[in-house]
């Protein structure tokens, strides 16, 4: 039974670090942070199931951590608005690049980020769920333990939000 | 270019380096075996544990009324060859009740190992007390087919490393006893009665059928073993199995106390040598300490290959001495192209 859990674990981590990774990079737009979050997200997940928990879906539940983990180091580092952190141009390291200056990536990357940096936090999470991480309502549903229906209104809500913004 | 397509390219190229995902990979499994789970997870349908605990209670009560009741039936039943009026209490009820009380995957591999053991042990019985016909050869058959069907869907159920670990062990034991069908087949030897040619002509059928499982499982287990340096967990699990393999006593290998465990350095080195390896060939406590240093290594495949070579040897080594000192026959090195390397329990008691 052990080590079918530990298998399934290993297995999940093969499967979703890296789509943990992204989901958590398009919330904080910072690789270092992004990396340390995907870490943590496994870590609390292990030490959560090594107290003998449950859990019945782990794709969802990996989700659920990363995006608390998330929330609670915004709140707890008082972090600026995504919008601030841009300007002071400590972001600016960040945007993925292949290491030639590629000026017209930058300027797409930084729209992205200040885009989603004005998002309220909830329709931030959503967006990335559905955009990045290319989950489906029901899935979302899921990790947001809400019903699919109210999944999808919350999906339309923050698309709007988003073209507003822009 | 719409935001939401500018997102989709954006994400393509936010992507996890190699090196992380290896640090992140390190630092789960350190975490992990550092807190283990919990040996019932509070998770576990409670019912089903219930159930599964007075199925258990129900079998082994059952077991031992039926112990006190007929022990002697039962150890007759034991002993019991096909052919026999017990024979059929033997496959239907006390081997069953051994399936039942084998509790963790491991166990019950190395329980359908035995049981096909077993099996090839019955028949090179029949085969000296001359009964077997072809008639009694078709049931052996019968019943070895069963028995190697029922053992690989079970084994199918380990890891990849497991399953490698379990095949290589079945390996030994049909290489063993074919090469003790071969020595009770030779002229003079083993063999009484009336029809000697008969007998001989079936258990060269016997021989070639159990050649034939032989070589499957020789695949079955070079695939496993392949299988499992093919992804970081079941990397894991080929440390596991080899760790575990050279952490048990010897003498769960080899069927005597040889004072240690396989893993150890300076254990029996010279009684397993004397009994397995000629003098030219590394002797098994020196590949185990081997198998030790490739896992310390991490090369966690080799390890494991390494451990199974030797497990195989030793087992197989087991077998044809025990069927040597029964039958007082010599048992020779199998002449086939498929027989185990130079070393597999080639120096054989007279």
């Amino acid at each position: 039974m052990n080590r079918k859990v530990e298998e399934q674990f290993l297995k999940a981590y093969e499967e979703y670090a890296e789509a943990i990774y992204r989901h958590c990079y398009f919330r904080v737009f910072n690789k270092g942070r992004a990396e340390e979050l995907m870490q943590d997200t496994f870590t609390k997940t292990w030490l959560y199931l090594s107290r003998g928990k449950k859990v019945d879906n782990l794709r969802a539940f990996l989700y659920r951590v990363a995006g608390n983990l998330v929330i609670d180091e915004s709140r707890k580092n008082k972090m600026a608005s995504l919008e601030e952190w841009l300007e002071s141009g400590e972001g600016e390291n960040d945007i993925p690049s292949d290491g030639h200056k590629d000026i017209l990536r930058s300027a797409m990357a930084k729209e992205v980020m200040r885009a989603m940096g004005k998002l309220h936090k909830d329709n931030q999470e959503i967006l990335t769920l559905r955009f990045v991480s290319d989950l489906t309502p029901k899935e979302i549903a899921e990790i947001l333990e809400i019903s699919p229906n109210n999944a999808s209104v919350r999906i339309n809500r923050a698309i709007s939000e988003l073209r507003k913004i822009i | 270019m719409d935001i939401f397509e500018k997102i989709q390219k954006l994400k393509k190229e936010v992507r996890l380096t190699e090196s992380s995902r290896d640090a992140g990979r390190h630092h789960l499994s350190v975490l992990m075996s550092q807190n283990p789970l919990p040996e019932t997870p509070q998770g576990i349908n409670v019912r089903h544990i219930i159930l599964m605990r007075n199925l258990r209670f129900y079998l082994a009560a059952f077991g031992m009324i039926f112990i006190l009741a007929g022990t002697a039936t039962t150890l007759a039943a034991e002993r019991s060859l096909p052919g026999d009026a017990l024979y059929a209490l033997k496959l239907g009820l006390t081997e069953p009740l051994r399936d039942a009380l084998s509790v963790s995957n491991s166990a019950k591999s190395d329980w359908q190992v035995q049981k096909i053991n077993r099996r090839l042990e019955e028949a090179e019985k029949l085969a000296v007390l001359g009964r077997l016909d072809e008639s009694a050869r078709k049931e052996v058959e019968k019943n070895l087919v069963a028995a190697e069907s029922n053992a690989s869907r079970i084994i199918s159920k380990n890891s990849s490393a497991g399953i490698a670990k379990a095949t290589s062990e079945l390996e030994a034991v049909l290489s063993a006893h074919s090469r003790v069908i071969s020595a009770i087949s030779a002229p003079g030897l083993g063999l009484a009665g009336d029809g000697e040619e008969s007998r001989k002509e079936e258990l060269g059928v016997l021989r070639e059928k159990v050649r034939e499982i032989y070589s499957v499982t020789k695949e079955k287990r070079i695939r496993a073993e392949e299988l499992s340096v093919q992804s970081s967990s079941s990397l894991q699990d080929a440390r596991n199995v080899v760790e575990k393999t050279l952490s048990s006593p010897i003498s769960e290998t080899m069927g005597f106390d040889a004072g240690g465990t396989l893993g150890e350095r300076n254990i029996s080195r010279e009684s397993v040598a004397s009994i397995v390896s000629p003098p030219e060939s590394d002797e098994p406590s020196k590949l185990m300490e081997e198998a030790g240093q490739k896992i310390r290594e991490g090369d966690y495949g080799a390890g494991l290959r390494i451990s199974n070579d030797v497990v195989r040897q030793m087992k197989e080594a087991e077998i044809v001495n025990q069927a040597s000192d029964f039958y007082g026959v010599k048992i020779e090195p199998d002449d086939s192209e498929e027989a185990l390397p130079a070393g597999a329990g080639s120096d054989i008691r007279e």
